[in-house]
């Protein structure tokens, strides 16, 4: 049974939740709501001292999740990747099929570095305007490029704030990330661009002429394109690395921002202001709203449950953990589930099971629960903004189509391609 | 309430700003280029300040003003031209 204090932090976490999907509030605000009501309930009951709530905060998440977003935020800077969907487009010689391809394509890998919302704006931006130029309808564009972008990243330690959390919280590293999802990723895309491609192909369009431009041509500061080249393999190349030289990710991901900051050049107080700091407050909140969950014996009575209904069974676990963290991703944020999953499958270790099925479960349940409706993510309710800004206005059921048929098609190959790693 | 929709609005407006950067960024090299030139509020006009922002979004000002700048961007990219034309052929006088 919960004890009353348990039912007020679940309470507490519920009402966060609501007040974050709703966007009552901004999202950090609804986090930093539910910890001060977490820290002031936890305080006056004796249930946690003072100096225990800084250290619910994980600031090695903090850290890592800051060094990414400075190094990828001077590349962006540079129009590295603009120049990426340029050729993208060009190369595509106004073929629809291989420009919808392309458009996918582009927009998962692009989103393997950017963040997704700087992802989704550009490659929207991109797809709008040649769906205008050449009279294309832009939703299929749009709306699988959101798509494309939920996906991109799923494997890599750096490619969601959630695979962040997790790979923190689990210890997994970035090359074993890639050792036990980048074949289900590539498989993933491949997948899910040729379902997107059945659903929209009656309304790519017809094969035209395209725009003549030169993207290497229009690059003012040629440069600072090799220069961000260079960040990018020099940041990989280190965290491929990393591993072998007994630091974590977040001291590589420091080093990467700062080396990024004094390669490239450019003001480093306007990178500070465009760091996604909402994310950031967001994340610090929940860590407390977190800390007090488990205090009062929630997280812990939930690990057990989870155990319990899956008869101790890892198998069983896993799918559990996949298929309810993708649900909740759906409705609310993913960071949040990842948050609170975390410590919760943390507890089962020690018990026999194999960790790395459980963690890979879970990346891949809070990675593509993202996308299934419009309001399932910041990415997807940028989409249908854009998509205004366009002047056509989708409906919910109409992104929904799309988007709850590639969740139901990936999680049904994601449960395949893990009974087939871990249980062969 | 209305507060409330308005904070939620404003949020997802200054992401639609950023959008519309990256898209006139891919207008530029892609499409058709393009100029912004800006209109102050005539002199004489101080107390019909609403009515003249609200020209920005009223779709006759806008193909009038359209029509008129085409018109004034083909005389002086003529002119251009023409001068252009006349510094060639004088260079071409000169040389021989």
């Amino acid at each position: 049974m919960l004890s009353s204090a348990s039912l007020i932090y679940i309470g507490i976490y519920i009402l966060t939740l609501l007040l974050a999907s709703t966007e009552v509030t901004a999202l950090s605000v609804a986090a930093l709501i539910g910890a001060s009501l977490s820290t002031f309930f936890g305080l006056v009951t004796g249930l946690f001292m003072p100096d225990e709530v800084v250290e619910f905060v994980d600031f090695r998440v903090i850290l890592l999740l800051v060094g990414v977003m400075i190094t990828f935020e001077v590349v962006e800077k540079s129009g590295l990747f603009r120049i990426i969907a340029l050729y993208a487009i060009k190369y595509s010689k106004g073929d629809p099929r291989i420009l919808f391809f392309s458009i996918c394509f582009v927009s998962a890998a692009v989103s393997l570095l950017l963040s997704d919302v700087t992802a989704i704006l550009l490659m929207a931006a991109a797809a709008g305007t040649i769906a205008r130029i050449m009279d294309y309808d832009p939703v299929p564009y749009f709306v699988s490029a959101a798509i494309m972008i939920n996906l991109g990243g799923t494997s890599t330690l750096i490619g969601s704030t959630s695979n962040m959390i997790i790979g923190v919280a689990s210890g997994l590293g970035f090359v074993e990330f890639l050792n036990y999802l980048a074949m289900c990723e590539i498989a993933l895309w491949i997948l899910t661009s040729l379902t997107l491609y059945l659903l929209y192909r009656p309304r790519l369009g017809e094969k035209k002429p395209p725009p003549t431009y030169d993207p290497w041509g229009e690059i003012q500061d040629k440069r600072t394109i090799y220069k961000a080249s260079f960040i990018i393999v020099f940041f990989l190349l280190l965290f491929l690395l990393y591993e072998h030289w007994n630091v974590g990710p977040e001291i590589i991901a420091f080093l990467s921002a700062v080396l990024a900051l004094l390669v490239v050049d450019v003001d480093a107080g306007t990178i500070f202001r465009q760091i996604d700091w909402e994310t950031i407050f967001f994340i610090g909140g929940f860590f407390i709203i977190i800390g007090g969950l488990d205090k009062a014996g929630v997280l812990a009575y939930f690990s057990k449950a989870v155990l319990n209904l899956a008869h101790g069974d890892e198998f069983l676990a896993a799918l559990l953990t996949l298929w309810s963290s993708a649900l909740l991703s759906v409705f609310v944020s993913n960071i949040g589930v990842a948050l609170t999953y975390t410590p919760i499958i943390g507890m089962m270790g020690g018990l026999g099971l194999n960790m790395n099925f459980l963690w890979s479960a879970l990346v891949l349940g809070t990675n593509l629960g993202g996308a299934a409706t419009p309001v399932s993510g910041a990415v997807c309710v940028l989409t249908m903004g854009a998509l205004k800004e366009e002047n056509v206005n989708l409906s919910f059921i109409d992104f929904s189509k799309a988007g709850a048929l590639t969740t139901i098609v990936q999680l049904l190959f994601a449960s395949f391609y893990l009974i087939l790693m871990f249980g062969m | 309430m209305t507060d409330l929709k308005e904070r939620i609005l404003k949020r997802k407006k200054q992401s639609m700003e950023r959008y519309r950067e990256e898209r006139d960024a891919f207008e530029k090299v892609m499409g058709t280029p393009k100029i912004n030139v800006s209109v102050e509020l005539p002199k004489g006009y101080e107390a019909q300040r609403e009515e003249f922002l609200e020209l920005e979004r009223e779709e006759g000002f806008l193909k009038d003003a359209d029509k008129a700048l085409g018109r004034l961007v083909k005389k002086h990219l003529k002119k251009a031209k023409e001068q252009a034309e006349k510094e060639e052929s004088r260079k071409a006088e000169e040389m021989g």
